[in-house]
């Protein structure tokens, strides 16, 4: 069992050809055991073994195989049995994993399935409609921890801060504890970390003047932290809990962040609840940031799937439909001066009649020779000032080419940008 | 769900309060404030409780015990770097003087000493004192501008209240103040000032600092010598050769360096553990395994006393939301007396273990009355606790005894620290331990002088604690008579010669043939050697001593009751202290059943992937069985297949569409797990980031 796949590479080497699917996949390992326990039921057990003085590695491999199968199963267990793992993990494991830098998969793809990969609204309506497994013990799971919401709040009462970890999303279970803790006197904050723009600036933005009603949030991060130390250490002030979907979400990432949210933590009245779920995020916390977050760890595990954390579109089996940008596009569309829109026509023109597969982009002096042709700008300089604003709305990417000169892209698929060209009438302009 | 959105990431709860809440925040305006207060810490729940009350009292206390320790600690350091500073930066020297104190690598506790230094040096020196910290410093520009910030307004403070009546104008003030922060216009507001102190500025983090930063300020600083004395601090976490090599050769020669350090981290703590924590004053004990959990994380992660504190705190307040109001019981304070009998009968006392280990030892009536009559309980429940209470006063005099007759010895069979016998003695009857044993036969090779040494030690603590403690009396009696038994001896000896016997039995020898000189000296080997006074009265001693151990060191952990006095639950401190978020997701994902309880899962466990377990688990389980790279087909034909399990598996069944979203369900949170992510190695493949058990 134990040596299973570790030994295949090898056997491989030795013999090439048919035996080589053995390898392929997991599935196809599966499926080659079974015929082989399949052949073992048929022969005796003195033929057995002196097959296998004979066999080959490959029939090597199985030993451990025949070991756990001692009585003749039925297929179906069989198949089952042979995942049977060990729990622990060793340091040999990752020598293991790591041995060959080549790694031979199958050469499948998605592209055999009928529809390769689905877009987000039909993974919704199809999960909408499934039963939910396990859908009482998630409920007893919940309220278990719902319990504990007191013995947390004394705990955040006493200047600790609580981590909560664990398989499964913490978003409904924080925005209970909200309900509890926000009353008639106390502020609560509930920050989404997974959610992709956020920013530092917008959490400083929420407390500063959304909370504390000041007109001017101070561009410097230090002095927002300062008033927010200063404010909550106020043995007068009201008590602010903040509540931190996902503190190693991709926005928080930055030891900036982390430790300006450290910072602002030691406040008096100021209360953090953070959660984390990626396997690593313990790493971002080092032993200065966890003295200043005074952390309890708290194991929350709520086994309820991450839907509102991986609505995102960046899943890798989720079809990007691009629609969160396309529709950004449009607004910003809608707002550009007639000439502008001109631009942006000649730059997705080219970019959609390109064949190349690796699409370099249009350079600068072709748009402007382009651009003059069409009347839509008289000198280099206004192409610049129109090409400055599409830059700050990420509209156009700008790169260096080959022969240094600057490559203008518009970063979308081209399926996108020919919906996008059908809903506009770009002839009209 | 309310907290969901595709377009924000923030979202604000706001209370009822009138809007008008910033012009309450003056202290003097807060009379509603104070009304809501109160309504509030009501309202907590927990502060209601009794045991409320006593905790905030015994942290109070241990505070305060810290605070005077840390005063205690750095005084001298304190001291050191005032008087030099004060020496030099009235001298006419043309270096600025610096004074570099040596920090050691705790950072968080580094707060602390610098608040100590700056209150230190306004009080010594000049009301002048800039702390500055790497954070707010990345330019020369904005570190002059923080000098004159600080300097101006006394506080940061200051300067945002004033900006917070007129926002408006803020902006304009701040920016006009970031063009003019230079060092003449540091020197003209010292000018203004009319004072001849020195501006003290302290940089708290020196090895973070930018290094040209610091070396133009302490170019300009020098150059203007004679317009503002400046003298500096510098923190340092590592060693002064890092000043060395951060600064260049013309910059050191302006600077007229000492350095000083603070005391060792390590020596702090058991300091703070000898005289705080293991002291009759703190009245909150602590568990042997849960202390030596604590001292560890010190010991092996980040040295830190802050930290440290806060962990103790955190045991503290377990303890007393676990025991209630009869954590808090102590000699002084009776709040048993407020409780009725009944309280105490129906309370969790009587289903503590030890207190039933302890009705089981009587019989008859006694035990009777021990577990129906109420008033009984109460009695025995007060008399148990006050006798607990008292052991452990004599329990930690008689280690700091043992310790004296233990730090000495070779490899320190009993460790060097006093918790080093704590941890082990609470909870264990330490005499029984072989490193007692061993300690105990190393004692009998200890010559007369040491032994005395120790004596009068050991006298010294226990004539020190006799005052509070009454039953220590017979005992300091009954060492004082060894003590003086063996100071006799040594004064007879030295006028005493050899004894004759012994020559005797050397001219007994010499006459003998070699047969019968074989003979005599084996009957000499077997017959024991003769003990001469000084065994005879070290072995009075060394008995007497193991006696007053046997007593003294009785485990509380073994006394009726012990529950309500040590916090003992190690497995609650390590998984809310320490965390372990990857074991946490790991078993999630592997048996979910651990987490949801449920028939479906248990039972198939044992043989491996479950069609029932939630669907990441089961893409865990089929990806823990891959190599580094994953085929999304694949992986997904193998989820089929365990999904739809009566479905017939000869090559491959078509992938229904709610298989197939769940699935992309699955990877997507695995995704954001951190288990795989997408590569652009290969087609429709991702990485697996994670190792082990890919082997089935």
């Amino acid at each position: 069992m134990r040596n299973v796949d570790m030994k295949t590479p090898e056997s491989a080497k030795q013999t090439p050809g048919s035996k080589r699917r053995v390898l392929d996949t997991p599935r196809l390992l599966r499926t080659n055991v079974k015929k082989c326990i399949g052949e073992m039921l048929c022969e005796s057990d003195s033929d057995a073994i002196s097959e296998e003085s004979e066999s080959e590695s490959e029939e090597e491999v199985f030993n451990d195989v025949r070991d756990s199968v001692e009585t003749p199963p039925k297929k179906e267990e069989a198949k089952i049995k042979i995942k049977k793992q060990t729990k622990s993990f060793s340091a040999e494991d990752y020598f293991d994993a790591h041995v060959s830098s080549k790694v031979i998969t199958s050469n499948h793809s998605l592209r055999k399935l009928e529809k390769p990969r689905l877009d987000q609204d039909t993974i919704n309506d199809a999960l909408q409609k499934m039963p939910k497994k396990h859908e009482k013990e998630c409920k007893i799971i919940f309220k278990n921890l719902e319990s504990k919401f007191r013995r947390w709040q004394c705990l955040l009462l006493e200047g600790f801060s609580l981590l909560l970890y664990g398989l499964g999303s913490k978003a409904s279970l924080l925005n209970s504890f909200r309900k509890l803790v926000s009353s008639d006197e106390d502020d609560a904050i509930v920050i989404n970390g997974f959610f992709p723009t956020l920013t530092l600036r917008d959490i400083f933005s929420a407390i500063i003047r959304d909370t504390l009603d000041y007109a001017v949030v101070p561009g410097d991060e230090n002095e927002c932290c300062n008033i927010i130390l200063r404010h909550f250490n106020h043995s007068d002030s009201h008590h602010l809990y903040l509540l931190i979907n996902n503190i190693d979400g991709q926005a928080l990432q930055s030891s900036k962040a982390q430790n300006a949210i450290a910072r602002i933590s030691m406040a008096k009245k100021l209360h953090l609840v953070a959660s984390i779920d990626h396997i690593n995020a313990p790493l971002l916390l080092d032993q200065c940031l966890l003295a200043k977050l005074n952390l309890v760890w708290q194991d929350s595990t709520t086994m309820l799937p991450y839907y509102e954390e991986t609505a995102f579109e960046n899943s890798v089996m989720v079809q990007q439909s691009g629609k969160m940008v396309l529709s950004s596009l449009h607004s910003v569309f809608q707002s550009l001066t007639t000439n502008a829109k001109k631009i942006l026509n000649i730059l997705m023109e080219n970019q959609l009649n390109a064949q190349e597969a690796n699409y370099p982009g249009m350079s600068f002096r072709d748009l402007y020779q382009e651009a003059r042709e069409q009347f839509v700008v008289s000198s280099n300089l206004a192409l610049r000032a129109q090409l400055t604003e599409f830059l700050d709305h990420k509209l156009v990417k700008m790169k260096k080419g080959f022969d240094g000169s600057e490559m203008l892209h518009l970063p979308l698929p081209p399926a996108i940008l020919k919906e996008f060209k059908s809903t506009h009438n770009f002839d009209s302009l | 769900m309310e907290t969901s959105s595709m377009s924000k990431g923030v979202f604000v709860y706001r209370g009822k309060r009138s809007k008008g809440g910033r012009k309450s925040r003056s202290p003097n305006k807060s009379s509603p404030r104070k009304i809501r207060k109160t309504r509030e810490e009501e309202g907590l729940g927990y502060s209601q409780e009794t045991w409320y009350p006593a905790y905030k009292c015994v942290l109070m206390s241990l505070e305060d015990q810290v605070q005077n320790l840390y005063t205690d600690m750095f005084a001298q350091l304190l001291e050191n770097v005032s008087v030099f500073l004060g020496r030099t930066s009235s001298t006419a020297i043309n270096e600025i003087p610096t004074a570099v104190v040596l920090t050691g690598i705790n950072l968080p506790d580094h707060a602390v000493i610098f608040e100590a230094v700056e209150k230190k040096l306004i009080d010594d020196i000049s009301p002048h004192v800039v702390l500055l910290s790497s954070r707010t410093c990345s330019t020369a520009r904005h570190l002059f501008g923080q000098i004159l910030n600080k300097c101006q307004f006394g506080d940061s403070e200051m300067e945002i209240e004033s900006a917070e009546d007129s926002d408006d104008i803020e902006t304009p003030q701040l920016r006009k103040r970031a063009t003019k922060c230079t060092f003449s216009e540091i020197s003209l507001w010292y000018k203004n000032q009319g004072s001849d102190k020195p501006v003290i500025v302290v940089l708290t983090d020196f090895e973070a600092f930018t290094p040209s930063v610091v070396e133009d300020f302490i170019y300009l600083a020098s150059e203007y010598k004679s317009e503002v004395p400046v003298a500096l601090v510098f923190g340092v976490a590592t060693t002064e050769t890092t000043v060395h090599c951060a600064l260049p050769h013309r910059i050191m020669s302006r600077l007229a360096m000492e350095t000083f350090a603070t005391k060792n981290s390590k020596d702090v703590l058991s300091h703070l553990i000898n005289e705080v924590i293991l002291s009759s004053k703190c009245l909150f004990r602590i568990g042997g395994t849960v202390f030596k959990m604590l001292t560890d994380i010190f010991l092996f992660y980040d040295f830190s006393i802050q930290s440290f504190l806060q962990k103790f705190k955190f045991c503290m307040l377990n303890h007393f939301a676990k025991r209630g109001v009869f954590a808090v019981y102590c000699k002084d304070d009776l709040t048993v007396d407020f409780m009725t009998s009944k309280d105490v009968a129906k309370s969790i006392v009587p289903k503590l273990k030890s207190f039933r280990l302890f009705v089981e030892q009587h019989r008859g009536q006694e035990k009777l009355d021990l577990l129906t009559n109420d008033d009984h309980i109460k009695e025995t429940v007060i008399r148990l606790e006050n006798e607990l209470l008292d052991h452990f006063d004599y329990f930690l005099v008689g280690l700091k005894c043992l310790h004296e007759m233990t730090a000495s010895l070779p490899q320190h069979p009993l460790g060097r620290q006093v918790s080093d016998l704590y941890f082990e003695a609470v909870s264990k009857k330490i005499w029984e331990m072989p490193e007692y044993l061993k300690c105990a036969s190393l004692w009998k090779h200890l010559s007369g002088t040491e032994l005395e040494e120790q004596l009068d030690r050991i006298l010294l603590i226990l004539e020190g604690a006799s005052n509070e403690l009454a039953g220590l009396n017979e005992w300091i009696a009954d060492i004082t008579i060894v003590n003086a038994k063996l100071k006799r001896i040594f004064t007879g000896q030295r006028s005493a010669s050899c004894s004759p016997k012994k020559q005797n039995k050397a001219a007994e020898l010499s006459g003998l043939s070699r047969t019968q000189l074989q003979q005599q000296l084996k009957e000499l080997s077997k017959s024991s050697p003769v003990q001469n006074k000084f065994e005879l009265v070290r072995n009075e001693a060394l008995e007497l001593v193991d006696k007053m151990f046997r007593s003294l060191l009785r485990p509380p952990r073994e006394m009726p009751l012990h529950e309500l006095m040590l916090f003992d639950d190690l497995e609650l401190a390590k998984k809310e202290l320490m965390g372990n978020s990857r074991l946490a997701l790991n078993k999630a994902l592997f048996n979910p059943h651990h987490y949801l309880k449920c028939k479906c899962c248990e039972q198939k466990y044992e043989e491996g992937i479950s069609t029932s377990f939630p669907d990441v688990c089961i893409s865990y389980h089929l990806h823990l069985e891959f190599m580094k790279h994953i085929n999304l087909y694949d992986w997904l034909q193998s989820f089929n297949l365990i999904v739809e399990r009566n479905a017939e598996e000869e090559e491959d069944s078509p992938v229904s569409t709610e298989t197939q979203a769940r699935f992309t369900q699955s990877i997507a949170d695995m995704q954001f797990l951190g288990f795989i992510k997408p590569t652009s190695r290969k087609a429709d493949h991702v990485l697996r980031l994670t190792w082990g058990n890919n082997c089935a």
